[in-house]
């Protein structure tokens, strides 16, 4: 599966004097002020084509990572989505069902490689979360991401950087310059430090390639990239390790829960459900196709040890079966769109129209749904019948400050009327003259210029037959946790 | 949050990218709003006819307009009134797959794809979803007078400057 990068759109030294330009034009409230002069004497580095989300064209924030592979910004995907049945990808227009959680190893990486960028888009988005009142979730630092235990309950908008024994803070805040000699080593204790409780041994060792790979790593783990400003970020082997096998990532997936593993390690590892190894949440709907961009970063960034780990994985398939590539990125979604209709018309499980589950991320919530009665933000509290019964430690896909010791109370869903008068529909649109009951002719792909990764599931036309009219506007409901 | 805040951003980075470089012969701009400043939810926007096709010649008028909801929805394309084109409604309005939210539209789609995707829809207009009667009988009925009204209305679309 190669990706051609759908929209690329090649940045230029123009654009981006542009975009600073424009962040100046802003008018600046003062207490922002002199964070904003701070960043204007240090310029906005240039950041990657692929890590330019598609829907805001703006630096990736808080990548959220598709089960097609596909990546956008927390809050695109979240406003792109479909609150009455199952989304379309942005990017593809794959069915899903379940919001995912922030892949934490992305946002990790954009901030460490463009800090000062990063630092304007959490800027700009926290106002916007300010204006709304709904807040994405934050995190502290933690190399591995060993799950809820760093979604840390805390609103303030101040930015962790990550503290790495390669990458110190100065004291004015921004990252040292000065390289330290390759500390991998270093890095591997402090992961046994911190994750005691998991294994550091790779799962599929060789010896004659292990030695090889380390070889590698030592040559270039520390590789540097130079934004043309004079400010050097760095991105390390360390910051893009498997959960499962801790070496490079091969063939990245990122599961619903945000963790990223090489597609083998999932499939090795995983007989049947895929289960998250480090938060062991299960992630819905099969195996996750690959994340290309992040396929790409890696492939360019790591071109040697990715090689490596090429050539292992074409002997390892030589031999085993190599067949289960075939199997992926083929299931579309678990819900059939007989439920979200039947449910209309009164029979089949009860669709929580609006509702999503701050565990799993489903939405809208199929079955029952459990409503927290001691969250008091507005955006509520709920969660599916499954993550009723299995628990886990979240902290809310909006940053709710949810705890464990907080009663439930099973809510009904309203019925289909109510929610169409709740919408408060918008005709404006209908108003024109064309009567766009016409199907529309269908535009060959290549017309469009882009790639696309064969695996999307198209067909399923019988999934919009409720989203014709009423897409639901957030502001007009609150109710969409 | 899905409404002013992430169109306009959205579209001043369209703009950019745009500025940056474009398809040849194509126009693209934010209108001018009544005071003067730029109105970035609705785009002027020229489209050129395909050479070695009937449209060569003509710089097609069409207009763009953005909702608060993009790109969540697509925007309304609009050739001028009464064009002739068995995909395009009377109003002017542009009937293509990519442009439905139901059918082709993703939020991916750049204002650039779209503007080259109507260009191809030009000369290569789809039978199986006719939006006015003119151009689309006289498309299956009558291909050469069909082909002399399509050069008639590239003339009337000389270029601009």
């Amino acid at each position: 599966m190669e990706n051609k990068d759908n929209n690329k759109i090649p940045s230029t030294e123009e654009s981006k004097m542009q975009r600073r330009c424009d962040n100046n034009k802003k008018t600046p409230s003062p207490k922002h002020l002199q964070q904003i002069e701070e960043d204007n004497v240090r310029e906005e580095e240039d950041f990657l084509d692929e890590f330019q989300c598609s829907v805001c064209l703006d630096l990736l924030y808080k990548p959220v990572v598709l089960a097609c592979g596909h990546l956008s910004c927390f809050w695109c995907v979240f406003h792109s989505m479909n609150m009455l049945q199952e989304s379309r990808c942005p990017i593809c227009r794959h069915l899903f069902n379940h919001f995912p959680s922030v892949c934490q190893l992305l946002h990790f990486l954009l901030i460490k490689m463009y800090p000062i960028a990063y630092k304007r888009r959490e800027r700009e988005v926290g106002e916007e979360e300010k204006k709304i009142g709904q807040f994405s979730p934050q995190f502290v630092h933690h190399p591995f991401g060993s799950h809820s235990g760093e979604e840390m309950d805390f609103q303030s908008n101040s930015l962790h950087f990550p503290i790495h024994p390669q990458n110190k803070l100065c004291s004015d805040g921004c990252f040292s310059e000065e390289k330290e000699p390759s500390s991998l080593g270093n890095f591997a204790k402090a992961i046994a430090h911190r994750e005691d409780n998991m294994k550091i041994v790779p799962s599929t060792p060789s010896s004659r390639s292990e030695g090889t790979t380390n070889a590698a790593i030592e040559n270039c783990n520390m590789i540097r990239t130079e934004s043309g400003h004079g400010i050097k970020t760095q991105a390390s082997v360390a910051d893009l390790l498997c959960a499962e096998c801790k070496k490079l990532l091969f063939r990245p997936v990122v599961l619903n829960c945000g963790h990223v593993y090489c597609e083998s390690c999932i499939i090795s590892s995983m007989q049947g459900i895929p289960r998250c190894q480090i938060c062991r949440s299960l992630h819905p709907n099969g195996i996750p196709s690959v994340c290309l961009v992040l396929e790409k970063f890696l492939e360019e960034h790591f071109s040697e040890i990715y090689a490596e780990r090429r050539q292992v994985f074409a002997k390892q398939t030589d031999c085993s079966s190599s067949t289960h590539t075939q199997q992926l990125g083929t299931q579309s979604s678990s819900v059939s769109a007989s439920v979200y209709s039947s449910w209309i018309f009164g029979n089949g499980p009860e669709v929580h129209i609006g509702v999503g589950c701050d565990s799993c991320g489903m939405i809208p919530i199929i079955g029952k749904r459990y409503k927290c009665k001691d969250c008091s933000e507005e955006i509520g509290f709920d969660v599916c019948e499954s993550c009723h019964n299995n628990p886990s430690e979240v902290s809310g896909r909006f940053n709710q400050q949810h705890k464990p010791e907080h009663n439930f109370e099973i809510a009904q869903p309203q019925c289909f009327g109510e929610f169409i008068q709740m919408l408060n529909l918008d005709h404006s649109d209908d108003s024109d003259d064309d009567g766009n009951d016409f199907p529309a002719p269908v535009l060959s792909d290549d017309a469009l210029q882009d790639g696309e990764d064969s695996s999307n599931d198209l067909s399923d036309v019988s999934a919009s037959v409720l989203s014709v009219d009423f897409a639901p506007d957030q502001k007009d409901y609150p109710n969409v946790s | 949050m899905s409404g002013g805040g992430i169109a306009r951003g959205r579209l001043a980075e369209e703009r950019k990218s745009w500025r940056k470089n474009h398809p040849h012969g194509f126009v693209a701009r934010p209108d001018n709003a009544p005071d003067g400043s730029l109105d970035l939810m609705v785009w002027k926007c020229i489209i050129p006819g395909k050479p070695g096709t009937d449209w060569e010649g003509g710089f097609f008028p069409l207009t763009l307009h953005f909702s608060e909801d993009y790109p969540s929805k697509p925007p309304k394309c609009k050739f001028p009134q009464g064009f002739f084109h068995p995909n395009v409604y009377p109003s002017g309005t542009v009937c293509l797959s990519i442009l439905n939210e139901d059918y082709g539209w993703r939020p991916a789609i750049t204002v650039k794809q779209i503007l080259v995707g109507i260009q191809d829809l030009l000369d290569q207009p789809n039978p199986a979803d006719p939006a006015q009667t003119d151009g689309y009988q006289l498309f299956v009925q009558d291909p050469t007078e069909y082909r002399r009204r399509v050069r008639q209305q590239s003339k009337l679309y000389p270029p601009t400057l």
